[in-house]
């Protein structure tokens, strides 16, 4: 029986494993001990990684709508031709900001995606490029714009004496670090060695996690008041002048201003309105700040949450006024295989505004890391204006599912001129769209690991040839686009390189372009099955570039006083009968990912966790259909009793049912949210958790 | 951080096959599988990813932050079985090798019966690398899954999933069914044989050993068998009747058999409702004036056959008091087990409450009574003991019957066999209770199918078994002059389906039928439209 190594694509972790294939198939899929990082971990989507490719749901050719506005085969190359003219047409008309794309987060694991992907939307000259990342984690994208980013390297969780998870749960989503790989492969392994070395770990969320479970310290608070914990925490820090007073005096502008703004923050008054005991903030912090090795990391739960700017502003004030980063003479930490070794130097980046400059949508929105806010896509397509979006090309994502307000999503696709999504299935995006292009699958490709280094916490890489043979009607995500570029007239280019235009390039040469400035060469990587660790480079962080020894972090830009002052003014106690909804994460699926696949989540529906005490208030039995409403929608589901949920507090995935398909359930929590006071300025976050809602039981 | 295997282990080591770290044990080819009561999973080497949960199909496994307050102490069962060994990985990833073949011929197997050796002997063949099967499972009542039906207790639903899992995996395209036909009777071994090139014995033993003491043929002496097929709506046992106005009953053995029949005679009405019981069962027991069930055991409580997780759950279930009479110095705690037994010892009834005691150190002499059961008398020590009442249940084991005309070993109450292979007999072999003698969980039939599947190969590649003359269809026409009635697997699945909705609407999962006549009925009305 053939039993190949590889590694998972359905996310970051990229976990090794060891895949069994029989007739061209992959009959099973087990954890490889013998990976480095993962040593034998998979999560349970990561095992029927062979369903996903062989499902029958699966797309093995592309799709045109025809003339009656049914779906119907179309060759890819075909495709690609029909829909450049398209393009080609509504850019002439209109200009090129008038084509749009969407990328998802599964762009990422099909290595050649992105780049060549964005080559070709840099070819265009639109500026309409949206991603996920804008209705995901974009707060640290408007932090390090708005503080600026210390360059020297963060101190790393293996050698931490302290780590707190602030709405994050690793040992589920797999990501605990700021991009850099902490609790990501193996994490409860992970964890488990950390503590035994002597790691305290502190976790804040309303639902006692499985990250919470291991933790010695469990803050549980009412959800949607993060920003102000971490205003109390730093109110505590500072008052008890337990900050790292060199790092702040060398790297950090406004400590004495941000000591002033957050003094009203007393534990009194965070223990009251976020509802947890004044003494485990305390102790929470003091450890903390004791550290003297360690961070706070955030994620979804601050990210996607009420004053989410500012929350994340304050907790990474955290780590600057502990100093929690690297310094000058240090062992630089450094993840480069693949790609090059920088190494790193102790000095600040300055703040960059760039949504304050340049380009701004006919809606007032500017770039952030060159993209336009995500939830500003819906009223792109629809008002008018010159710059008005009419043509969307989608990879990587169901905007359908995860764009916040789903039913003006829905409008806005269903207006537009041309819709195109890659997609490997029928997906609520797909249904919709006008052309569908079926693209290879992870085990049908060749990949590396270059686009998912800067995540890990080793210098790690893998490379894996295809195990299976794709369905003879599809076609890679990157060649797609390098057809759209040929049929556009284009030239596209890969790591600086310009591509053959007339001749389509093989994957295996564009594979090796990508990681040609490694520190480790790809056959090097290639020939290690199990994944290639490279030694721990050896290089110390550097001295300041001159030019920049006067950089310094801005702690308390006007912008973050305005919003700090504003959320004090709402953090209020709750009303009687206060409920809010979270969003948490289930290791069966990934976003909009898994829940097609028969039996791979516990239950077939998204389930509306509570806590018992709720259930018997709402009269609710078990599984009973309730209904969930907020302004902007309502959301059937099902109710069910979970202890680990704070009373007042409902949990449920983001993603799922969009439509009632059964009449009895649309359990998409994307209907609840939309544009509200809680929308962040810069990144145009909505609030997409700690929604407060309403709840009845639905006959 | 770990997962835990609770209550409901089979033992069928699934899990073993995929733990990416060796962590579970004792491994199939490790000393003490035979006779572990259940696998563990060492807490140190968990690695955390729950490949195991996606094979167990009893649904044993939970992760540590899921537990409830039951499920704990099998964490401590999994630290105390480690205790002393050093922390995994230890060896490679255990990948239970599939057999290969190189015959390009379609192998066609019989297997009679549905249960879970006979859905392991199947399964094992189906996971055969490059071998082309059609196997047909035979099962001499019109329901699938033998002991899984009609032997797991009705309040272990977990258990009962494995049949569900056994049917997914039985694949329609591979598997074909014929229910409601018995061998010996409607087919003989040779009419199998005329379509198959083996055939496979893994009928089970389906009836209880009876005490054979003076008066165990009075009314209200039963064997457990009976009561068991009685409460879980076997055809052969629904329409028996069981006096339940007696004070006390008596339990002769105190195997993990005799342990579901005390609690399915000692549970609150509202729990039972819960389950799949029969319905008459249910509504007999509703009624029930049993207050105390005595368990007796010919030996002492280092000796009881019970298993350590069964114990533990009766132990813990709400409402019954679960008592042991003798004195707590008398017993050693020596194990998990016993250290249980010492603290039944101690505990002290509580007014309202039915109450299941273990006696020790009785073995039974006599079943008093004149037209029906009054009392049981017990040697115990020197002494002979009078215990008043109204039911007694032997607990005994069961006894394989001979089938089929194939030689049977009555040492072992199995047909005589070597490793699987029936002695003397053409193109026969036998797996399960049929092959070893009633023993062992369900997961233990996995290794002793595959074993002799292993064998079954063997021979075929060898060339030693004839190639079949009569094809599918003809053997179909064949079966059907013999038994009209025979059921197929739309048939079962039209049973099914209307059982379960039967039970929509209460807490039950399923609404049994009982009466072959009703399942023919309902199979044939539904699968025909």
């Amino acid at each position: 029986m053939p039993v190949v190594s590889s590694y998972c694509r359905i996310c970051q972790a990229a976990c090794g494993v060891l895949a069994d294939v029989r007739s061209n198939r992959i009959v099973r899929i087990t954890g490889d001990r013998d990976n480095p990082m993962s040593r034998g971990f998979t999560c349970p989507k990561g095992r029927r990684g062979g369903d996903f490719l062989a499902g029958p749901e699966r797309l093995t050719h592309s799709l045109a709508r025809n003339e009656r506005g049914d779906l119907e085969p179309i060759e890819a190359v075909k495709a690609a031709e029909q829909i450049a003219a398209k393009l080609r047409t509504i850019i002439a008309r209109h200009g090129p900001d008038a084509v749009g794309v969407f990328m998802g987060t599964q762009s990422v694991f099909a290595t050649l995606t992105r780049p060549i992907g964005r080559s070709w939307f840099a070819a265009t000259e639109s500026r309409k490029f949206f991603s996920t990342m804008t209705i995901d984690q974009s707060a640290k994208w408007v932090t390090a714009a708005r503080m600026g980013e210390y360059l020297g390297g963060r101190q790393a969780f293996t050698e931490a004496d302290v780590w707190i998870l602030a709405g994050t749960n690793p040992l589920v989503s797999v990501n605990g670090g700021a991009g850099d790989g902490v609790l990501m492969q193996n994490p409860s392994v992970e964890l488990a060695e950390a503590r035994a070395r002597g790691l305290k770990l502190i976790v804040i969320d309303p639902r006692r996690t499985e990250s919470a479970f291991n933790a010695d310290l469990h803050l549980k608070p009412r959800p949607g008041f993060d920003a102000l914990i971490f205003a109390g925490m730093l109110n505590i820090i500072l008052s008890e002048k337990r900050h790292d007073r060199d790092f702040c005096a060398r790297y950090a502008n406004g400590l004495d201003a941000l000591a002033e703004a957050v003094a009203e923050a007393t534990p009194a008054r965070v223990a009251r309105v976020a509802d947890i005991p004044e003494a485990d903030l305390l102790a929470a912090t003091r450890l903390f700040a004791a550290g003297p090795r360690g961070r706070i990391f955030t994620g979804t739960g601050i990210c996607m949450g009420p004053h989410s700017n500012l929350a994340e502003h304050l907790a990474t004030c955290l780590n600057v006024i502990c100093g929690r980063f690297q310094r000058e003479g240090d062992l630089a930490t450094g993840n480069a295989v693949l790609g090059p070794d920088n190494a790193p130097r102790a000095e600040v980046a300055l703040p960059n505004r760039t949504w304050e400059h340049g380009y701004r949508t006919r809606l007032g929105a500017g770039l952030l890391h060159g993209e336009v806010p995500a939830n500003t896509m819906s009223d792109e397509i629809l008002a008018p204006g010159a710059d008005k979006v009419r043509a969307m090309v989608i990879w990587g994502g169901n905007p359908m599912l995860a764009m916040p307000d789903a039913r003006k999503a829905l409008k806005a696709l269903t207006s537009l001129e041309l819709l195109v999504t890659i997609d490997t299935r029928m997906s609520e995006t797909a249904e919709i769209a006008d052309y569908v292009i079926a693209p290879t699958m992870s085990y049908e490709r060749a990949d590396h690991t270059f686009n998912l280094e800067p995540y890990f916490a080793r210098p790690y890489a893998m490379a894996t040839a295809p195990i299976v043979v794709p369905p003879p009607g599809v076609i890679e995500d990157w060649q797609f686009f390098w057809l759209l570029g040929k049929f556009m007239g284009k030239q596209l280019t890969l790591a600086g390189q310009a591509l053959d235009m007339d001749e389509m390039p093989c994957s295996a040469d564009l594979l090796a372009i990508l990681a040609g400035n490694g520190r480790v060469s790809l056959d090097k990587v290639a020939a290690a099955p199990h994944g290639y660790l490279a030694a721990p480079r050896t290089t110390l962080v550097g001295p300041p570039r001159e030019e920049a020894r006067d950089n310094r972090l801005e702690l308390l830009p006007d912008d973050v006083l305005d919003e700090l002052r504003v959320m004090f003014a709402q953090a209020v106690e709750p009303e009687r009968g206060e409920m809010r909804l979270v969003v948490r994460r289930m290791r069966e699926v990934m976003n909009s990912l898994g829940r097609e696949i028969d039996r791979l989540p516990r239950q077939p529906f998204n389930p509306a966790f509570m806590h018992p005490s709720e259930m018997r208030r709402l009269g609710l039995a078990e599984d009973a259909p309730i209904r969930i409403s907020t302004d902007h929608g309502s959301v059937l589901a099902q109710a069910r009793a979970d202890q680990t949920v704070r009373p007042g507090v409902i949990a449920m995935t983001h993603c799922w049912t969009a439509l009632p398909a059964s009449g009895t359930r649309a359990d998409n929590v994307n209907f609840l949210t939309g544009d509200d006071a809680a929308t962040q300025s810069i990144n145009a976050m909505p609030r997409l958790t700690s929604l407060v809602v309403r709840v009845e039981a639905h006959a | 951080m770990t997962y835990v295997i609770t209550q409901s282990c089979c033992n069928d080591a699934a899990c073993v096959d995929v733990c990416p770290v060796d962590c579970i044990h004792p491994r199939p080819d490790e000393q003490g599988f035979d006779d572990a009561e259940m696998l563990h999973i060492d807490p140190r080497a968990c690695v955390d990813c729950g490949a195991c949960v996606d094979v167990c199909p009893a649904g044993a496994i939970v992760a540590d932050h899921e537990m409830t307050a039951r499920d704990e102490v099998f964490l401590d069962i999994a630290r105390d079985h480690f205790a002393g060994i050093a922390a995994a990985p230890r060896g490679r990833p255990f990948l239970a090798p599939a057999a290969s073949v190189a015959s390009q011929e379609t192998l066609r197997v019989a297997i009679v019966g549905t249960g879970p050796s006979a859905c392991y002997a199947a399964l094992e063949l189906l996971r055969t690398d490059g071998l082309n099967v059609r196997i047909s499972m035979f099962d001499r009542l019109p329901v699938f899954g033998g002991l899984l039906r009609h032997g797991v207790a009705p309040d272990h639903p977990d258990t009962k999933s494995v049949a569900e899992a056994f049917e997914r995996d039985l694949l329609p395209e591979s598997v074909e069914l014929f229910l409601n036909v018995e061998i010996g009777r409607h087919l003989s071994h040779e009419d199998l044989l005329r379509a198959h090139h083996a055939v496979i014995y893994a009928a089970g033993a389906a009836h209880g050993r009876s005490l054979g003491i003076p008066g165990d043929t009075l009314p209200g002496s039963c064997t457990a068998a009976d009561f068991v097929g009685w409460y879980n709506g076997h055809p052969d046992y629904a329409h028996r009747a069981f006096d339940l106005s007696t004070h006390r009953a008596v339990i002769i053995g105190n195997g993990n058999v005799a342990l579901d029949v005390a609690r399915i005679l000692a549970m609150p009405p509202e729990r039972l409702a819960a389950s799949d019981i029969a319905e008459h069962a249910r509504l007999a027991l509703m009624t029930s004036r049993i207050q105390e069930i005595i368990i007796a055991g010919r030996r002492g409580p280092a000796q009881m056959a019970g298993t350590t997780p069964e114990l533990l759950g009766l132990a813990s279930l709400p409402g019954i008091d679960v008592l042991v009479d003798a004195n707590r110095e008398h017993i050693q705690p020596t194990s998990r087990k016993s250290a249980l037994l010492a603290e039944l010892a101690e505990r002290r009834p509580r007014p309202g409450n039915r109450r299941i005691v273990f006696r020790y150190a009785r073995s039974p002499v006599s079943i008093e009574g004149t037209t029906r059961v009054e009392g049981t008398r017990f040697q115990h020590y020197e002494d002979v003991e009078q215990l008043d009442c109204g039911l007694v249940i032997a607990s005994v084991g069961y006894r394989g019957m001979p089938i089929a005309n194939m030689p049977f070993d009555e040492k072992i109450g199995a047909i005589a066999n070597i490793e699987g292979r029936v002695i003397g007999a053409d193109r026969a072999y036998a797996a399960g209770w049929m092959k070893r003698g009633p023993s062992g969980l369900i997961g233990t039939n996995k290794r002793c199918s595959a074993e002799t599947i292993a064998h079954l190969l063997a021979d075929f590649e060898a060339g030693r078994l004839d190639a079949p003359s009569e094809d599918a269809t003809a053997f179909r026409r064949r079966v059907t002059r013999r038994q009209p009635n025979w059921l197929g697997r739309e048939g079962w699945q039209a049973i099914d389906s209307f059982e379960r909705a039967a039970a929509k609407g209460s807490a039950r999962i399923r609404l049994k039928l009982v009466d072959r006549d009703d399942m023919v009925s309902i199979a044939n009305s539904r699968s025909a439209s």
